[in-house]
Formats: structure tokens, sequence, C-alpha cells
């Protein structure tokens, strides 16, 4: 049972698909892993939904609320791993754990191999026009900082955060900070392919890059997780960058 | 001298978060600074105005319902507007200013039933049951709010807290002048209620033998009071302690008499915002800290000091 939509993207991409017998709410990929019935939430688990499922085996997301529920797993005797995967360096070993837990190193090694490639190839230099402000709320304002996945998908696509000097996943911030280090471009995360509601209100207008309408709306499913297609996403964002975001 | 004071300090915390931002602008450029015009000085006013209307809201409260502990978001107005903004997002509603709105429509609609609720007796208002009222809808409006952020499943609506407690983010010339426009009615009925309020202190029948129409002033006073707090909360959500602080802060300074009370509290509270805000922007920059944390951190404090200078006078 797969507890993180990152997780069970990889499961299906080892090849261990057909032994997921349950997945998170959230969990929209690849369109097979629809046919695994959903125990809901994943964080934290609905403890009672997942052991009726009867697993041999549970992956968590390692975070708070998932320890406790872990514990609570071993104890009825449902075997529980928790696992780290908050950026594209942890791709590689957790795929080779989940490789290991099912019994499916080979294909694990090759995929795990292939996204650790993706760390090695040089990113392509940013330029002043591959700018770029992740908005993740307008009120307040919260933007994405170093140390996330989506502040290295941005460099390895040859763009350039304008807040990667905060040093927090995600952090409030005044708007004139993002007036004051004008981003060519405002990225959200955006499943509808419309500019965010946000880009009417007259305080943001005073960015330029919503003045003169320049959003890179991104798909949440390829874009908001580390996965099997964080080089897809790479690639998808380095287009957006050099031909325009309708491409 | 207690007014020239206020006045200085007013003045000086206006100047100082129209100046004073996690933004460089350098001096010479502030009048022409684009950041100044669109944003610091809109965002200034505003703190001013919802600063100003919570103080006053919070004095007018405090002598309605003769309870210390009064203040402005303990009525259920805060769990009506979240419960507005979350079902805003989770109906999928659309449009740049339809969260505040959605708030506004909550907090209206969590301010009629409390006010029902306390003229559950008949037809005399009971100031107890309005808090008692106040804290049971917004507890049953805040336990609605979270029952549908864990069963739907739009991922945005953790954010709807977000912007409950987002403060004044959401600044703009379109949400002063929309508090400039709405406010004044409210504060002029609270303000011309002064007299009554006065004689309210003593007790609901003195007040009434003093030649107080006790019915009708405790309704407008409840009502004013707290339509102008619905329309900060849709402005700049919730904003603790401004509305509780500064009209004790103000009883301590100003006596007890609404004439002096209610301006001082508006102008107290507009300045402690004011000044409150400026460091949530710079103190942490590029980050910024919720505004409410810092309002607690100086209100109380200066509340400490004033009330130990109180006792010991």
């Amino acid at each position: 049972m797969s507890l993180l939509p990152s997780f069970t993207e990889i499961l299906f991409a080892i090849g261990a698909g057909d032994r997921v017998v349950g997945r998170t709410q959230w969990c929209d990929y690849p369109p097979a892993a629809f046919a695994v019935p959903s125990v809901g939430d994943g964080m934290p688990p609905n403890v009672e939904a997942v052991a009726a499922r009867k697993p041999d085996l549970v992956v968590l997301y390692n975070a708070g609320p998932n320890v406790t529920a872990a514990q609570q797993l071993e104890r009825i005797g449902i075997r529980a791993v928790l696992l780290d995967l908050n950026r594209l360096e942890d791709l590689g070993p957790a795929t080779r754990m989940l490789g290991r837990l099912t019994g499916r190193q080979e294909q694990a090694e090759s995929l795990a191999s292939a996204m650790e490639s993706l760390l090695h190839q040089p990113p392509p230099t940013s330029t002043p026009s591959t700018t770029l402000a992740f908005v993740v709320w307008d009120n307040p304002p919260i933007i994405i900082g170093r140390g996330s996945y989506l502040d290295e998908l941005a460099t390895r696509a040859g763009a350039r955060n304008v807040f990667s000097d905060v040093a927090a996943p995600s952090a409030q911030v005044s708007l004139e900070t993002i007036v004051a280090r004008d981003p060519r471009w405002i990225a959200v995360l955006s499943d509808s392919g419309t500019p965010p509601a946000f880009a009417k209100r007259r305080e943001w207008r005073a960015v330029r890059a919503v003045r003169e309408g320049r959003f890179l709306l991104l798909r949440g499913s390829l874009f908001g997780r580390p996965g099997p297609r964080s080089g897809q996403a790479i690639r998808e964002l380095r287009e957006k960058l050099e031909h325009g975001p309708n491409r | 001298m207690k007014w020239t004071i206020l006045g200085v300090a007013t003045l000086l915390a206006f100047i100082a978060s129209v100046v004073l931002g996690p933004a460089a602008v350098p001096l010479g450029e502030l009048l022409h600074s684009d950041i100044v015009w669109s944003l610091r000085v809109p965002r200034a006013l505003l703190a001013f105005l919802v600063g100003g209307s919570l103080g006053v809201a919070g004095a007018g409260l405090q002598a309605l319902v003769r309870n210390p502990l009064a203040d402005p978001f303990l009525l259920g107005l805060s769990g009506g507007a979240g419960l507005g903004a979350v079902s805003a997002i989770a109906l999928h509603l659309s449009g740049p200013w339809a969260l505040p709105i959605a708030a506004f429509v909550g907090a209206l609609a969590a301010l009629g039933l409390v006010y029902r609720l306390g003229l559950i007796g008949g037809a005399a208002l009971d100031p107890r049951i309005l808090l008692l009222g106040g804290v049971a809808i917004g507890a049953f409006a805040a336990a609605i709010t979270t029952a549908i952020v864990s069963l739907a499943d739009a991922a945005e609506l953790r954010n709807a807290f977000l912007w409950l407690w987002g403060g004044l983010s959401g600044a703009s010339w379109d949400s002063v002048l929309l508090v400039a426009l709405y406010a004044p009615i409210p504060l002029i009925v609270l303000l011309a209620a002064s007299r009554p309020l006065d004689l309210l202190a003593l007790g609901e029948e003195s007040a009434g033998y003093l030649g107080a129409d006790v019915e009708v002033v405790k309704r407008r006073v409840y009502l004013a009071a707290s339509l102008l707090t619905a329309a900060a909360v849709a402005v700049s959500g919730v904003i603790g302690f401004v509305g509780l602080v500064v009209p004790h802060i103000a009883r301590l300074t100003w006596g007890h008499r609404h004439r002096a009370l209610l301006p001082a509290a508006f102008v107290g509270g507009g300045a402690l915002l004011a000044v409150a805000d400026t460091l949530a922007r710079t103190v942490v920059a590029p980050r910024e800290l919720p505004v409410g944390v810092v309002t607690a951190l100086i209100g109380v404090p200066v509340f400490a000091l004033l009330l130990r200078r109180w006792t010991i006078a």
C-alpha cells in the first residue's frame, strides 16, 4: 500500500503496480492507479482503513503525523516503512528501497540511475529572461524558497528562483518584495490552465509579471511532486521558458 | 498633552510604515515609487482604518457586555468568516473578491444568529447571552469549517486558514476605499452612543433611570461594533489583541468617558496596527510575520506597563 502519490508512481514504474492494494485520494498517476481503491487522505492515514485492506507492507512519507501512524500499524503487525522524498536526490534511494521491498531490484536500479543521471547533467545557465517566483498562495503571499523540490526543478530547467535566498521550503513574504525582485515569470501550480484569480487584484498588478500576464501554469500532478516524471517536468518547464508558456 | 503625544505617535507610525519596507526604496524616490504608492500607502491606510475600527468596536463591546475580556472576535465573527472563506473555496467560487465577500457574508450570518440568540429571553438583548451565544456560534462554525476541510478534496482548502489569518497583505486602494466608505457609519453610531455607554457602566437599571433608552442603545452598539468587525475581517482577516488591549490602554489613560475614550481607541488602535504591520513586514525581511503575532508582542507589554502604573498610582 502506497500513501504518497510519488511512491505510487515509482511502484507502477518498477512494475510493482499490480501489487498495490491501496493508494491515497491524491494518487492520480499513472491512470492504472485509479483502479486501486483509495484509502483517503494519506497524511495522516486512516489507520483502520489501511489495515482493512490487509497489506503486507505500507510505505509512508516520513513526516510528523505519519510517524505515529507507522507505529500504530507496526503494533497491529503490519510492516510500515517511512521514506524521505523531499528533493530530487531522495528519488534514487527511495526507488532502490521500494525495489528491495517489492523484490524488483533490477527495475528499481535502472529507474534510480536514470533519475540520478538528471542530477549529473549540468543545468542550462539562467538568464534574466528565465527568472521566476513560485507563488503558492496570494493572501498572504507564500512563495517557494531554497531547499524545496520546486526550487531544484527550476534550477535544473535553467531558471532562477528569485527567492532562492529564503532558506525555507515555503515562506510568507511581502508583496513589495516580489515587486522589487521583479521576476520575469510568476509560476503557479494550476490544473485549470487559467491565470490565478489574484491576477485581477489591484495590489498584485504592482508586480510587473502579473501586469504583463506572464504566468507559468504548471500542472500539479506533474510538477508538484518528485517522481519518475521529474525529468519530463524539467523538460516541460525548460520548453515553456524558451518558447513561451503556451507551448 | 495626551492627545498631542498620541497625534505625534500616529504621525510617526504612518511615516515609518511608508518609509520602511523590505524593498529598498531610496528616500529621494519615495514620492515616485510604485511600491510606495500602490502598496505601502494603501497598506498603511488600511492598517490605520482596520486597527481603529477594531479599537472602537472592542471599546463599545466591553462597555456593552460589561466584561473586560470582550474582544470583537469573541462574538463568533471569526468563526463565521472562516466558514464563509472555506465554503467559497469548496464551492470553487472564483474571482478576485470571492474570499473577502464570502468571509463578510459568513461573519454577517454569525452576527445574525448571535443577535437572535441574544434576544432569546424576550425583547431585551441580554449581554451575557450575547457572549455565550458568540462563543457557541463561533465554535459551531469552526466545527463545520473543520469538517469541510477534512472531507472535501480541494488541496487549497487549508489555505483558507492562511487567508483568515493573513493580515494586511491584501491591501490595495480598492480595499482602502471600501473601508473608508463603509466604516464611518457604524463609527458615528458608536460615537453617538457615548453618553448612554457611560451610563450603561453603572448598570442597566441605573442607566434607565438616568434617561438612557437602554434597549435601543444595546442593539445599536452590538450591531455597529459587529458590522465594523465583519468589515475588518473581510479586508484583513482576524487580527487579534487590537480590539482587546487598545480599549483598556485608552481607558487607563483617558478614563471611562466614551466621548474621549472612543476617539482615543480609534487613533490608538490605528497607530498600533500600523506600527505592528511595519514591524511584521521588516524585522524578518524578506520574509514576513503574521501581523497578529506582532500586535500581541507589542500590545501585551504596553498593557502590563500601564496596568502596573495604574495600580501603583
